[in-house]
Order: structure tokens, then sequence, then C-alpha cells
């Protein structure tokens, strides 16, 4: 297992927003956690990564116990997170947007170069000098993915990615998240869009007022009306 | 008066502003990636020209190499003094309201400033100009003393270095970023706490910079951190707080004024032309607090 969240608790100041939230994702797997908007997807997204820490319950990234530590040394660890209101530095240009994400500094292991984000995403490398603040909301999002691999994750918890994008741009999203499947990045994501996460994922969550009401394959939920209606009014 | 005077006059209020732009800038710099306003920024550029008076007592007065020594050693050791006040006091502060941050960065300010009175005194002090700055050069039969044109031309050295390095190199993206998002920053593995430390101990050089150069410049006393924590606060709002650009347009429109004022109002006719004159760094300020809340070169708060 590659990322274990176990009986997590968080809170909002007093707020209590999850309850009990536990979740396993493999190596190599692609995990969608579905939900409506408050449901606590963005939440168990953050508490993973350390930016709204659980006050109780374990988040273990492979073999690791990262509940309670920093968010930089979580992401130092391989995994990387995209905030789903994308987070471009607007006075940065797409170049040092990139740059900034590039934090294991000059070193050659890394499998994720300007070229190769170039490679993938021609948009960004026409756009390179162009300031993060200038952008349209898909650029916006292929530049916040972008930025996040720069850092070299093996892990990637993208929250919301399709929300607020043209159908051919979640296309072209779609097309990204197999090409980093393909490179072995292990995703957790959150979505709203039951269509495309029933297109990419292989195991689904459903996460409903801070708790998990529903887990198992693709294949078992795409087959499930019952549970769909009920959490996810389709 | 003649044209020239009145250019004599702007190339000393030229060099004014370049040395409060040196100081200013740090200011700036803190506030713009920490949000803290730092009044004791004032008093750490009085510990500065101090230091370089000690360190000038141990060398030979005068001489380029005390003036190099000066200019290496004094600046790092008020960045660590720097390092120590962050890292121990501004930290917890960041997230907390304005006026614990003015609370806590005011009893800085009495405290640093006493400690200076309990260290070197009351006394009016001044550091020997080294030779090749202590003369003047000829500008149109007027003497212009060349540590004015030295510091003329440091100025704008600063002002480039800060500017390759806020937008050419990898330092200064992750500063400017610090501004925007800071908990992303944290998210894609940046040491945003170290980035934050680093910018204050940035600004604090600057101060110890400004320190140093002021300490051959004219007389240091007890009053003059507070003195140019003032003239530097108006220069911040006047260019926009946290825009290093603003700041060195504000340096230099307060330099210039202070210097041309007392004369144009003397001109005139006005008495006491001199008191007058000093108002002027608080009436620019509220000139552009009415007419552009923001500064110069600000924007908007969102």
């Amino acid at each position: 297992m590659q990322l274990e969240v176990q009986a997590i608790n968080t809170f909002y100041g007093l707020s209590h927003i999850l309850f009990d939230v536990s979740l396993e994702v493999d190596k190599g797997q692609a995990v969608v956690l579905l939900g409506r908007n408050g449901a606590g997807k963005t939440t168990t997204l953050r508490s993973i990564m350390g930016l709204t820490p659980p006050k109780t319950g374990t988040v273990k990234f492979q073999g690791w116990d990262i509940t309670g530590m920093v968010p930089f040394k979580v992401a130092r660890l391989g995994l990387g997170f995209v905030p789903e209101d994308r987070r471009i530095f607007p006075d940065l240009t797409v170049k040092a947007n990139l740059d900034v994400g590039r934090t294991r500094g000059n070193d050659k292991s890394v499998k994720w170069t300007y070229e190769r984000i170039y490679m993938h995403f021609p948009r960004l490398k026409e756009l390179a000098n162009r300031r993060g603040g200038h952008l349209s909301g898909g650029e916006q999002q292929m530049l916040t993915i972008a930025r996040t691999l720069m850092g070299d994750p093996t892990f990637l918890l993208l929250d919301e990615p399709s929300e607020g994008l043209a159908p051919i741009i979640v296309r072209d999203l779609g097309n990204f998240i197999e090409v980093m499947k393909k490179e072995g990045i292990t995703i957790l994501l959150s979505e709203q869009n039951v269509k495309f996460s029933l297109k990419h994922a292989d195991r689904a969550y459903i996460v409903d007022s801070g708790h998990i009401k529903y887990q198992g394959s693709i294949e078992d939920l795409e087959k499930d009306d019952e549970v769909k209606k009920r959490y996810l009014a389709v | 008066m003649s044209v020239q005077f009145y250019l004599f006059l702007l190339i000393n209020g030229l060099s004014l502003g370049m040395l409060l732009f040196i100081i200013a800038s740090g200011l700036t710099l803190v506030f713009g990636v920490l949000r803290v306003i730092n009044f004791a920024h004032g008093s750490l550029y009085m510990i500065g020209a101090f230091l370089a008076y000690s360190l000038s007592l141990l060398m030979t007065g005068g001489s380029l190499f005390s003036f190099f020594v000066m200019l290496l050693v004094v600046p790092p050791l008020i960045a660590v003094i720097g390092f120590v006040l962050e890292y121990t006091l501004f930290r917890r502060i960041y997230r907390a309201e304005h006026l614990l941050q003015l609370l806590l960065t005011y009893a800085l300010v009495l405290i640093l400033d006493d400690l200076v009175r309990l260290v070197w005194g009351g006394d009016p002090r001044n550091v020997t100009r080294p030779e090749f700055l202590a003369g003047s050069v000829s500008f149109f039969g007027m003497a212009l003393p060349t540590y004015n044109v030295f510091i003329l031309c440091i100025g704008p050295a600063i002002a480039l270095g800060l500017w390759l390095m806020l937008y050419r190199t990898r330092a200064g993206n992750l500063m400017r970023a610090t501004v925007s998002y800071p908990d992303t920053l944290g998210a894609l593995g940046v040491n945003v706490s170290w980035v934050m430390t680093s910018t204050f101990m940035l600004g604090c050089w600057l101060a110890g910079l400004g320190g140093v150069l002021m300490s051959s410049f004219a007389n240091i006393d007890l009053a003059i951190g507070m003195e140019k924590i003032i003239e530097c606060f108006a220069v911040v709002v006047i260019g926009g707080l946290g825009s290093v650009g603003g700041a060195l347009l504000g340096s230099l429109i307060i330099g210039v004024g202070i210097t041309w004022l007392p004369v144009l109002l003397a001109s005139v006719g006005v008495q006491e032309a001199s008191r007058w004159a000093l108002v002027f760094p608080y009436a620019m300020m509220a000139v552009v607090l009415i007419v552009r809340p923001w500064g110069l070169f600000g924007k908007p708060e969102r």
C-alpha cells in the first residue's frame, strides 16, 4: 500500500469536517474520491498533504507516518499536491512558476524536465514568458499540474482537476492523466465529474458529509445505479 | 539662483535619496514577503552605523582598507541580528493582527535604541571617509563631495542587483511566490519559513549597508534610527508597500524634495523655510494616500 489513511478526523476551527475517513491507494493505481460540493473531498486531500492536519487518525505514505508533518516535508517524500483553485503565482511567468516547483534543484535523476513538460504541454512553451495571472482557466490547470510534476512526485493528489474546464480541455486533461499513469505515478483525484472519473480511475471512494459511504472498483460502481443516484445525483 | 545651483542640489538630493533607497528597499522587501512592517528597521540601520564607527576605531581611519572591511563585515552582522530576531520573535506574529505586529516592532525599537545608548552613549560620532572619497569633484565651479557621487553610483547598483535577484534567480522566484501563496509554495516542497528568514536577513543586510554608508556621510547619533524609519515609511507608502521599484522612486522624490524645498521656499521669501521643508515627506505621503492609496507602484489590495 503506497498510501494508507486510517480513521482521520479533521476540523476547521471548531467544525468537524471528516469523520473517521479511511482509504488506501496501491502503487500505480488511479483512485477517485467522488462526492458533492462540501462533502469533504478537498479536506481529505489537504489532510493527507498536512495542509489541514487531522486531529486523530494516521496517514501513512510508503510506510512512513506522515500525520501532522509539515507540507514541504511531505512533498519532499514524493507526494505532489495540485490545488483545486490552481494557485498559479500571478506575478511569476509560466517558466518561473515551473521553476518554483523544481524542488530537487539540478538533480540529474529527475524525470520531469522543462523539455518533457513542454513536450506534453506545447502551449506552456508558447506562453513561457507570460505572467501566470494572464492565463486562461485551462492553461492554468495545465500549469498547476506541470508545476507539481517538476518536483518529481511518485504520488499525485489532484483536487477536482476538471472543474470549470471546457469539454475539449477536459479531454486533454484525461489524456494526460493516462500519460501520468503510464509513467507509474499513483494518482488520488477528487472529482464531481462522474463520467470523467469512471473513464480514468481504477477504484472509487464516495465521500458524503465527511463520511466514506462507498468503496469499490470502477466496474462495480458503474453498475450500481442506486449508489450513484443517492450520493452523486446522477 | 542659477540653474547650475539647482542642478547641484539635485545631485545632492539624489545621493541622499539613494542612501534612503538602500534602507527603504529592505523595509519594503520584508513587508512584501512577510507582511510585517518592521519599525525596528531604522534601529538596525542605526546599529549598523555605530558598528561601523566602532570598527573604524580599530583600524587606520580614512584608509580604503578600513572602509572595505566595514562594508564587508557590518551588513552581514546586522543580517545575523536579523536572523536571531526573525527566528525568535517575528515568525510568531506573521499571522497575527497588525496591532500586535506594531506593538512587537515598536517594543524592539525602544529596546534596541536603548541598547545603542548604553553601548555608544549619546554623543554624535562620525567616521572618516576613505581618502579617495574624501575630496570633491568640481561641478560648474561648485565643489560636489566625491562621497555623494559614490553613493549616487552605489544606489543604482543595489537597485539593479535587487532587480536581478528578484526577477532572474530562483531565490527571487521563491520570494515573489511567497508573496502570493505561501501555503501552495510549501506544498510544492519549498521550506517557506526559510524563504522568509532569508528575506528578513536580506532586508537587515540592506539596513546595515545603509548604516555603514551613512556613518561616513554625516554625523551619527541616537536620533538617526527614528529619523530614517519615518522617512523610509513615507518612502514605501509613496512607492507602494512591497514594491522595490516604488521604493526607488519614493526615495528619490523624498531625497530631492528635502534638498530642494528649503532653497525654493526661501527664494520666494518664506520664513523658516527649512522647517517647512521637514513637512515634505508627510505631505507627500498624505497626497499619495488620498490620490492613490496603494502607492505609485503598488497594487490595490484584493
